[in-house]
């Protein structure tokens, strides 16, 4: 559970964290588009080779890195294995009636590759970004939408109260469990059954207290007067620089070189 | 015979090498008899929650040791099984709360204690009747439609239907009214008349002292006092550093020891200061019938 706070934002002072928040929203989203476009191996060695560097030059800990991605190892592992057993090719191995072939493995291994990529570079965006920035970034970047009525201001409020609270929720979650631990409930039961309902005795009185919460802190705004309006001032807080245009300039001749290698490539 | 309780040079440190590592306990050597009754204080943040942690497996120790009821708490298997013998009450237990009804919720360790359904049924009576839920009725009552201190006593309950060796309290007191702190004495002088092992963690040191014999200070980490309360007594430095104003009596008795006169000072009422001081005094009387103009000053 704790380490789910492990895309919290941590304090520093590089250009990766001086950069526009929408910069590397826009960069993260390039990322992911060039991620899903290529399974060439070199292409995508490149993008990690590019979050590597990123998150060197904002001097985040790599052992907090490897950490992170050592948490998300399980749906790492069964990606592999559903490529491996379910891609038709050169059977390596076969238990009873499944077969795992060299070509499922190569696909697994690119797409673990890709998932990595994709977490890592999530993981630079939020802990490089504070959450507020990361708000605002995002209603700037949505607020063409108010044109067709969607109300931005109000998705972004909504996205920023739940970044602010999503600390806490993990915290609770935490103490819960240790509570419910403490009365005997099985968590590790390799009963399905046993599991699922001690999870229950979690899940359960974290939902009272999110919505009692909820509650709360309604009232609390409706108390202050919230309206919803857009903040002009912190949007205009905003500011591309120099360093920002030469980011996304970078960023987007990366993403656009997956056109042509996978045209050589093929 | 070794304690139920031994801590020894325990450390712990949460999220070691990130940036948000924090030393939680350093050092700590502690110990604890079959029977005894353990105040632990300290400021908010100072580990207390962290320590108690250990006792139950919740948290195994990073460095040093922790045997609870002769079993080694750093061993996986042996600390799995801990919470059967020290039975933790979270800080607002009231929050953890999740059963349907307030027979379920308080039989929710029982049960997992892998008892047969009467024996369930008379732990839940018996704790119920501990905490003074005596209503008619109540059992079937969902816990959302009762008060948050009822609420508090239910989940208490559901502790003391485990039946542990040791009980270790943490906060029991933070937010009661003082019905509900009523509740919770009654409880902590039931278990020490029947001298029944307990732990209370508290930030109000007051409170520990009117309670307990024996008391721990952690101080950022750090145990900073460990002992019988009247030693801590007669510590005025510690005493002052938790802004802990003497008992009027005992600020009284110091003076007058200060002043130089013989008078016992690890008294622990106000009777007992009483009659130290009529002691003094009847010596005084009979001093001065013998050596006139001596005892003047007093
Ligand atoms: N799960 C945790 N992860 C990281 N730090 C923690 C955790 N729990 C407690 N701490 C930190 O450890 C220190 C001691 O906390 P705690 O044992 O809860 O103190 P107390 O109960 O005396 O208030 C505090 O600085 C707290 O922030
Ligand atoms: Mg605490």
């Amino acid at each position: 559970m704790t380490g789910m706070k492990l895309g919290q934002y941590v304090y520093g002072d590089s250009l990766i964290h001086r950069l526009d928040p929408r910069t590397k929203i826009i960069c993260c989203i390039l990322a992911v588009i060039s991620v899903m476009a290529s399974v060439n191996l070199y292409y995508l060695l490149c993008l990690l080779l590019l979050m590597v560097t990123a998150i060197v030059s904002a001097r985040l800990n790599p052992k907090f890195i490897f950490k992170a991605i050592y948490q998300i190892k399980t749906l790492l592992l069964i990606t592999l294995l559903f490529q491996a057993f379910l891609t038709p090719g050169k059977a390596v191995l076969t238990i009873g009636t499944i077969t795992m072939t060299r070509e499922g493995l190569a696909l697994g291994s690119i797409n673990i590759l890709r998932l990595i990529i994709l977490f890592m570079g999530s993981l630079i965006l939020l802990m490089t970004t504070t959450p507020m920035k990361l708000s605002i970034g995002i209603e700037c970047i949505l607020r063409p939408l108010e044109k067709i009525n969607i109300p931005v201001h109000n998705f972004a409020t909504i996205l920023s109260i739940s970044f602010r609270f999503l600390p806490t929720l993990f915290e609770e979650a935490s103490i819960i469990r240790n509570a419910q631990k403490s009365r005997g409930s099985q968590f590790d039961s390799p009963e399905l059954m046993v599991k699922i309902k001690s999870y229950a005795a979690i899940v359960i009185p974290l939902f009272e207290a999110s919505l009692s919460r909820a509650g709360d802190l309604g009232e609390a705004m409706d108390s202050r007067c919230y309206t919803s309006h857009p903040n002009q001032l912190r949007m205009n807080s905003l500011k591309m620089k120099g360093q920002d245009v030469l980011a996304l300039v970078s960023v987007s001749v990366i993403v656009l070189a997956v056109i042509p290698v996978s045209i050589l490539m093929k | 015979m070794p304690g139920i309780i031994e801590i020894n040079h325990l450390s712990h440190i949460y999220a070691e090498g990130s940036p948000y590592e924090v030393e939680a306990l350093k050092d700590i050597t502690l110990s604890l008899e079959r029977g005894e009754f353990l105040g632990l204080f300290g400021p908010n943040g100072s580990g207390k929650s962290t320590l108690i942690q250990h006792l139950n497996g919740l948290i195994r120790p990073q460095q040093g040791s922790v045997i609870v009821c002769g079993k080694d708490a750093s061993n996986s298997r042996l600390s799995r099984d801990l919470w059967k013998k020290a039975g933790l009450v979270f800080q607002y237990p009231e929050h953890q709360i999740f059963q349907i009804s307030v027979y379920d919720e308080v039989a929710y360790g029982p049960r997992n204690l892998k008892l047969p359904e009467s024996a369930v049924n008379e732990r839940v009576n018996e704790a119920l009747q501990q905490v003074g839920l005596t209503q008619e009725n109540i059992t079937q009552l969902p816990p959302a439609a009762l008060s948050g201190g009822m609420r508090r006593r239910v989940a208490v309950a559901g502790m003391l239907a485990i039946q542990p060796e040791i009980l270790i309290l943490d906060e029991p007191m933070a937010g009661m009214d003082s019905v509900g702190r009523n509740m919770i004495l009654d409880i902590i002088k039931k278990r020490q008349e029947r001298h029944e092992t307990t732990v209370m963690v508290s930030h109000s040191l007051k409170e520990i002292m009117t309670l307990t014999d024996k008391i721990a200070i952690l101080d950022s980490g750090s145990l900073a006092f460990s002992g019988k309360v009247k030693d801590l007594l007669g510590k005025p430095e510690i005493l002052a550093h938790y802004h802990f104003e003497l008992p009027e009596y005992l600020q009284i008795v110091y003076e007058i020891a200060a002043k130089g006169f013989d008078i016992k000072t690890d008294i622990s009422s106000i009777r007992e200061a009483g009659e130290e001081i009529s002691k003094l005094q009847k010596i005084r009387k009979d001093a001065d019938y013998l050596l006139p103009g001596q005892y003047n000053s007093w």
